[in-house]
């Protein structure tokens, strides 16, 4: 049989650290997608095929200044690559993500970072709006109107 | 060879301090070291403040116990290698994090196979005792993989997306 049809599109993004490596066993539920990555440590290229990575600014210690420079550049990494679906683990890149891909009409995955086993993070409680799909990664954080719980990376 | 890292961001000179003390005594053991932007300077091994990724997954590989903070980078990288890791948890009154979480975490890892959890230079000197001294053989754990419901649940979304 024939298969018709272009393959979707994912963004992979989150902080580099703990965030990125939750995120990349996530890999294997978009196998059939073209995929691309982005993250806020340049030498990660290493770690994905090469033409499919961005850099991003860091702004790991909430410098309002570094935010506004990453939500811009955020932004206009969507514009270019105009995703199918944006997936994240965190922390402010990816809520920049989501924020922008939701009013693109860009489907948003929040995954909240399993790092967060007592609460849902910050990151992970004002995304909500912004997230078709908000998971937690601990049962007993997940409620009726969501987070969900399907699972771990763990 | 004792790999010691907490992570590439804020330092973390409490458990670096620790460590450099133990080493003092133990001076057999090789130490690796990647310590963030520390005022630790006059080490009696080896450090930096941060690594590359191809670095960073050598040392690991190469290490035979992973000493660090309560990073989820190091804790799944520890669970996928079965490395004993012991970790110490970032605490906010000393101003090594902004939140707490590491404690939460460090609690509900600390019953994997692997993990060692430890408080103070007293808990972390006992640990060093038991883990440096005895050649630990760490069952394998059937844990590592990614929930199949987790990776279905994305898949339908991005299908139906």
């Amino acid at each position: 049989m024939i298969q018709v049809g272009i393959k979707k599109t994912v963004l992979l993004i989150s902080s580099s650290g703990g965030h990125w490596k939750q995120l990349l066993r996530t890999e294997s539920a978009f196998g059939e997608c073209e995929k691309y990555y982005a993250t806020t440590c340049a030498s990660y290229s290493q770690l994905v095929p090469s033409g499919r990575f961005y850099s991003l600014p860091d702004a790991s210690r909430w410098n309002k200044f570094k935010l506004l420079w990453q939500a811009i550049n955020v932004f206009l990494l969507l514009i270019r690559l105009r995703p199918d679906v944006v997936i994240t683990t965190g922390a402010s890149v990816g809520f920049f993500a989501l924020f922008f891909a939701k009013k693109m009409h860009i489907k948003t995955i929040w995954l909240d970072s399993i790092a967060n086993a007592e609460q849902v993070s910050l990151s992970g409680v004002k995304v909500q709006p912004y997230a078709d799909l908000w998971l937690t990664q601990w049962e007993h954080l997940a409620k009726p109107g969501g987070p969900c719980f399907y699972g771990s990376v763990l | 060879m004792i790999f010691v890292t907490v992570g590439s961001q804020l330092p973390f000179d409490r458990l670096v301090k620790m460590v450099d003390n133990w080493a003092e005594n133990n001076e057999e053991h090789k130490i690796v070291a990647q310590i963030g932007d520390s005022d630790c300077n006059t080490l009696s091994f080896s450090s930096c403040p941060s690594m590359s990724p191809d670095e960073y997954n050598q040392t690991f590989n190469e290490a035979d116990l992973i000493i660090s903070h309560v990073g989820m980078g190091t804790i799944i990288t520890a669970i996928e290698c079965n490395k004993p890791l012991l970790i110490l948890p970032r605490l906010t009154n000393l101003g090594e994090v902004r939140n707490d979480h590491q404690l939460a975490t460090a609690k509900y890892f600390s019953n994997y196979n692997n993990i060692t959890v430890v408080n103070n230079e007293d808990e972390f000197l006992i640990a060093m005792e038991c883990m440096v001294n005895k050649s630990i053989d760490i069952e394998k754990q059937e844990i590592n993989a990614v929930s199949d419901t987790l990776i279905c649940t994305l898949q339908a979304f991005v299908s139906g997306s």
